[in-house]
């Protein structure tokens, strides 16, 4: 579709003019109060900032934190103190001009795959007749052309999590949330899925946070990979990925991908 | 760019399935009713205690013979039982659903209102039979209010159960989409609540046929409550269970139509299609 030679690649975001991040964590601590009154801190002290264009992926192991840093974003929970700016500005409420992919299906099991991938422009009140054509257009994209009337019990987990990626890009978000999108999923449709996302970020100039629990998956889709520590999380290492901008599925295999992957996981493994 | 075929699963034939129901039904019907009239002669039992099948049509023949229409007739007595049933039923369902999505809005509404409700639910309805006969008189108001009365709680507690069990991920997935409240319950609520709601309406279908014809045991003039008690006072058994036969083909027909709308309606809740009628 797009010419992607010209794409920021990781390692340049910072010095792009302007340089404003889409999104940014200043001091960030959140905790939880518990049904029984006990306090759980989720978060501690999180500093952050989100480039333009850039494909984030975060790793940690299960309860540090991360959906919880990902509903900050989305404005689904608020901070306990710090800030979060967007664009330098702070804002209350939920965000509506995010995309999100959460880990578990959401798709409305009375919804055909066109329907299900229009519910953003749905709520979002926008005229169908303007959007219908993009969402076809991206349906066939992530190969679910043919799939457009079908319901989300006759699809497979990996087509439900495309249709999925499909509403959340539907609305033309600028920046995509996800959480641990194919975290369900079996290892090949997961690197197929990789690939896909990869092509789609690189067709389109979205900012995008993955969160992940795959050391392999944050190195391989990210520009930029953070490294969380248990609960309450906090942000352990972060690093660029200088992969190239074009990956394909034999990176998996290369010297350099397993040096990367190495550094990640040994940061993990320090906890 | 299509990188990833995957097929979809095939939904299995659907007109075999019915055609093999239909068939077990039809053989299973015969030894029944053949096992019905074989223990009757073997073990001699009183065609006035129960009668055996061949009499109970014999019955249903004679009556839908010598009298097809008109006052004390099986159809006339059919008519008012079902329209009354039918009335109780439709009223309940818009009042149950109603109800629960009121209760649904305002948890401190539903910790306010749902002890009185359980309260008067756990009275047996049945009972205030006879004191709607005094106050609304022995025609068709009080067996439709009974009917009512007796179909409401199934549908409000099932729906009220749907409304509530909308998973919190796809509030959250549509809050994030800057959804308003009563996007969220159109969409989001009342489509998902649905399979809830016709477990309900089921419920309430036999429910409200029962009151109707409890009104009509306790105090009716009309319907086929009224046809069971003659039959019933003049010894004639096979009167009785034609009647029955009566009432089992149209509640078999109507919830027929029922089940038929849910799996138009909620046709994606279908998990398997367990129950054939
Ligand atoms: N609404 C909440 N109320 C109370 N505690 C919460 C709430 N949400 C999250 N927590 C707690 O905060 C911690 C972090 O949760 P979070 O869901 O962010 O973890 P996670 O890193 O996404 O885990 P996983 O990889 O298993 O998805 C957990 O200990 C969790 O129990
Ligand atoms: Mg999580």
């Amino acid at each position: 579709m797009t010419d992607f030679a010209d794409r920021p690649t990781a390692g340049t975001q910072t010095e792009s003019p302007g340089g404003v991040p889409v999104v940014e964590f200043q001091g960030v601590s959140k905790t939880f109060t518990t049904r029984s009154g006990e306090s759980i801190e989720a978060l501690r002290d999180v500093d952050l900032s989100v480039q333009p264009g850039e494909l984030l992926t975060i790793v940690g192991v299960s309860g540090c934190g991360k959906s919880t840093l990902l509903r900050l974003v989305a404005g689904l929970v608020q901070p306990t103190s710090g800030r979060l700016l967007y664009e330098g500005e702070e804002r209350t409420g939920a965000r509506d001009d995010l995309g999100v992919v959460f880990q578990e299906s959401v798709l409305f099991p009375w919804r055909t795959v066109l329907d299900n991938a229009l519910v953003p422009a749905v709520i979002k009140r926008a005229r169908r007749a303007e959007v219908e054509p993009r969402v076809r257009q991206l349906l066939a994209d992530v190969g679910l052309s043919g799939f457009e009337k079908k319901y989300p019990f006759e699809l497979s987990g990996g087509m439900k999590q495309r249709t999925a990626l499909v509403a959340a890009l539907s609305t033309e978000p600028s920046v995509l949330l996800m959480d641990e999108p194919f975290g369900a999923l079996d290892a090949m449709t997961r690197e197929q899925m990789n690939v896909d996302l990869r092509r789609l970020w690189q067709e389109r100039s979205n900012t995008i946070i993955l969160i992940t629990h795959d050391v392999a998956e944050a190195v391989f889709l990210g520009t930029r990979a953070l490294v969380m520590t248990p609960r309450p999380g906090r942000i352990k290492a972060d690093m660029e990925i200088d992969l190239g901008a074009e990956r394909d599925i034999s990176l998996l295999g290369t010297a350099e991908f397993a040096t990367l992957t190495g550094k990640v996981r040994r940061e993990l493994d320090m906890n | 760019m299509a990188s990833l075929v995957e097929t979809s699963r095939t939904t299995p034939p659907r007109t075999r399935d019915i055609a093999r129901n239909a068939g077990l039904f039809l053989v299973t019907f015969a030894v029944f009713v053949a096992a019905w009239e074989g223990f009757l002669r073997v073990l001699d039992i009183s065609a006035i205690l129960v009668p055996s099948p061949s009499s109970v049509v014999g019955a249903l023949h004679t009556s839908l013979t010598t009298r097809p229409t008109g006052p004390g007739s099986y159809l006339s007595g059919a008519v008012s039982t079902y329209a009354a049933a039918i009335s109780g039923f439709a009223i309940a369902s818009v009042a149950g659903v109603l109800v629960a999505i009121v209760l649904a809005q305002s948890l401190t509404l539903e910790r306010i209102l749902v002890p009185y409700i359980v309260g008067f639910q756990t009275l047996p309805r049945i009972a205030i039979a006879p004191l709607f006969i005094i106050w609304f008189g022995n025609e068709t108001e009080s067996k439709i209010i009974l009917a009512t009365l007796v179909a409401f709680f199934p549908v409000l507690m099932n729906s009220l159960a749907g409304f509530k069990s909308t998973p919190p991920e796809r509030i959250e997935y549509l809050r994030t989409l800057g959804a308003t409240r009563l996007q969220l319950f159109w969409r989001l609520q009342l489509p998902g609540a649905t399979p809830y709601v016709f477990a309900g309406l089921e419920v309430a279908l036999v429910f409200a046929i029962l009151g109707v014809i409890v009104s009509e045991f306790v105090g009716g003039r009309r319907g086929l409550g009224v046809l069971i008690l003659q039959s019933h006072y003049s010894i004639d058994v096979a009167g009785v269970f034609s009647v029955f036969v009566i009432l089992i083909v149209i509640g078999l027909t109507l919830r027929m139509l029922l089940v038929g709308a849910r799996k138009r309606v909620a046709f994606w809740a279908e998990g398997e299609d367990s129950a054939a009628l």
